[in-house]
């Protein structure tokens, strides 16, 4: 008996040091970084990772300065002012942003997701790399309107910003080409594939019969462009807008041909819910608003309509029944992401 | 035996290790090119003094800033050194003393005839930042010379006021010249670059031998950005920025160059 004990108390030492030892087994939730992880039902990206691969530090400088109204020339506007993680970072309710002492651009601001599969950034795609994007809005006189050769004295004077850029980039590297790089890193880490859809893509959930239904109208109806998984196929289109009164030409601004006038880059469906208002220049407030454009006849006003819409007089450019549309409004549904715009690793 | 062969085999493997401290002479040279910014005739200064253009208009010059790069010196019997490219870009700046001079190593030669571009190549525009360091550096020497909404850099830029401009036109009589446009990104586009040939004067020859370099010295005659295969009226068009109407301007920038003398350094 006294032996069993002497055992058992030995085994028991045993185990308090394998616990001890095993910190790693504890089922506390598990807070490392995660890195860059692509989600199942997605390609592979084709953000330049060995140029700028993502590190815990160098996410976290970029996630400092994407929130840090620093960037701006009056310290009142940051990257977050018009792409707000609860909005799916865009700017719900604003058809179009405020820059610093409030001046106003011509373009709505657009969520930020999957940026690390996205060929061309801005709507006219105008920029082909990611780290270099950021330049425009912090030059931009109706954004931030900084004198970004400037920043990299800024951000020293400013405390933890020298330790940050030298924890992520080593000793000296508090300069412009990191900041970028950091903001990047940021970035590449808004991949919103949490919804119901990507539930029911890897197996996880089931549609309802109406989003199923909604799902069936949506690939026979709306996929051309809008195509999984990402739900646009990243090109640029004229959906047949008539030119607002900023006459933004769009595509055409930097391609320098006509044909591509009016032509902006076709949106993600995900995480509609979080970005109204809809459009380039955020002019349709609703989804009922999207669907009766779509719905309606649309005329080639500026002759680069897209084809796929380009219907005889008096008939609809997409024909979608009452119920079709209903279906579809559910199943739209579905790719909003609760998780993405609560996810505290990117929230300030 | 053994010992013999092990002290040998250190020996080779000590050679082979420190190849670079078995160097003769120097076959390379210092080889410098200066860019002298003129006006018609008179070196040109920031501020107020007054220039005269080709057709008779005053300007006066605020901002002059252009980029140079992918230099190739050429040598008597037609060889040539081409720059590697990541040294070879440079962004003259007339409100930096100092960024007129570009230097080279060049290997020794007596050298007649320079190329390079007047911009920044196609390919360099569509790099990523790790090849946008120094003078393309767009956080930071060529922040200026940079269009944020293309990534594009802006080949060269001029601005300044002239009392020949129409005041419907430019109020404050300001004349502004930017040339950029590198031929698109994903679609082909304008592209604003200019090569850039320049024979050195006959007895002139840049000649480079080991410790004894040169310096090329060319004049930039800025007034020829608006006279040459194109006259541009400062009354009519006191604004070019576009790259459509910009390439009236590039297609004049190869004659803004001509040799003035050669300097033994």
């Amino acid at each position: 008996m006294k032996k069993r004990i002497v055992l058992l108390l030995i085994l028991g030492l045993y185990m308090l040091v394998w616990v001890a030892c095993n910190p790693d087994k504890d089922p506390e939730p598990d807070n490392s970084f995660p890195g860059f992880v692509k989600p199942e039902n997605f390609p592979a990206p084709t953000y330049h990772f060995e140029t700028n691969p993502i590190t815990e530090k160098g996410f976290q400088l970029g996630k400092k300065l994407f929130y840090d109204p620093i960037l701006s020339v009056d310290n009142t506007i940051s990257c977050a002012s018009c792409h707000i993680p609860t909005n799916a970072f865009a700017q719900q309710g604003h058809d179009i942003s405020h820059g610093v002492e409030s001046r106003l651009g011509t373009r709505n601001s657009p969520a930020l997701m999957h940026l690390a599969w996205m060929p061309l950034f801005f709507h006219d795609g105008g920029v082909a790399d990611l780290d270099l994007q950021p330049i425009s809005p912090i030059t931009s006189e109706v954004e931030m309107d900084m004198d970004i050769a400037l920043l990299p004295e800024k951000l020293a004077a400013a405390p933890e910003y020298k330790e940050m850029f030298e924890a992520a980039f080593g000793a000296g590297g508090l300069n412009g080409t990191n900041m970028l790089k950091a903001l990047s890193q940021f970035m590449l880490m808004c991949v919103s594939s949490n919804s119901k859809y990507d539930s029911v893509q890897t197996g996880k959930a089931v549609f309802s019969s109406l989003e199923n239904e909604g799902y069936i109208v949506f690939k026979s109806k709306c996929a051309s462009c809008h195509q999984e998984p990402f739900f646009t196929d990243f090109s640029f289109r004229n959906n047949g807008l008539p030119i607002s009164a900023s006459n933004d030409s769009g595509r055409a601004k930097i391609t320098l041909t006509n044909e591509d006038l009016y032509k902006f880059k076709v949106p993600s469906l995900r995480n509609l819910q979080y970005t109204a208002p809809f459009m380039h220049d955020g002019r349709m407030s609703t989804l009922t608003e999207v669907l009766t454009h779509y719905t309606s006849h649309i005329p080639d006003l500026y002759g680069t309509l897209d084809p796929i819409l380009k219907k005889p007089s008096g008939t609809s450019a997409i024909v979608l029944t009452p119920a079709e549309q209903t279906a579809l409004l559910a199943f739209l549904e579905t790719l909003n992401d609760k998780k993405f715009i609560t996810n505290p690793l990117l929230a300030p | 035996m053994k010992k013999i062969l092990l002290l040998l085999s250190a020996a080779t493997l000590l050679f082979s290790c420190k190849p670079d401290k078995v160097v003769p002479e120097a076959t390379t040279g210092k080889l410098s090119v200066i860019f002298d910014n003129t006006a018609n005739g008179k070196p040109v200064n920031i501020g107020s003094e007054i220039y005269t253009s080709y057709i008779g208009q005053p300007f006066e010059v605020k901002i002059l800033r252009y980029f140079v790069s992918n230099f190739e010196f050429f040598r008597e019997d037609g060889t040539s050194y081409v720059v590697p490219q990541d040294s070879s870009y440079f962004l003259i700046n007339q409100e930096k003393a100092g960024s007129n001079i570009c230097d080279f190593t060049v290997p020794n030669g007596k050298y007649t005839k320079v190329r390079f571009m007047l911009g920044v190549d196609s390919l360099r525009n569509t790099m990523p930042l790790d090849k946008r360091q120094g003078a393309l550096d767009p956080t930071g020497d060529a922040a200026t010379m940079y269009w944020d909404w293309n990534s594009g850099y802006i080949h060269l830029m001029m601005e300044g006021k002239s009392d020949a401009t129409d005041t419907a036109l430019s109020p404050n009589r300001k004349i502004i010249y930017h040339v950029g446009g590198f031929g698109g990104m994903t679609t082909t586009t304008i592209n604003n670059t200019r090569w850039v040939e320049v024979d050195l004067k006959s007895g002139m020859a840049a000649s480079i031998n080991g410790a004894s370099g040169a310096g090329i010295v060319m004049n930039v005659d800025i007034a020829k950005l608006f006279f040459g295969t194109n006259t541009i009226d400062f009354y009519t068009s006191p604004f070019i920025m576009t790259e459509k109407d910009a390439a009236l301007l590039a297609d004049n920038f190869s004659g803004m160059f001509s040799h003035s003398s050669t300097i033994v350094e």
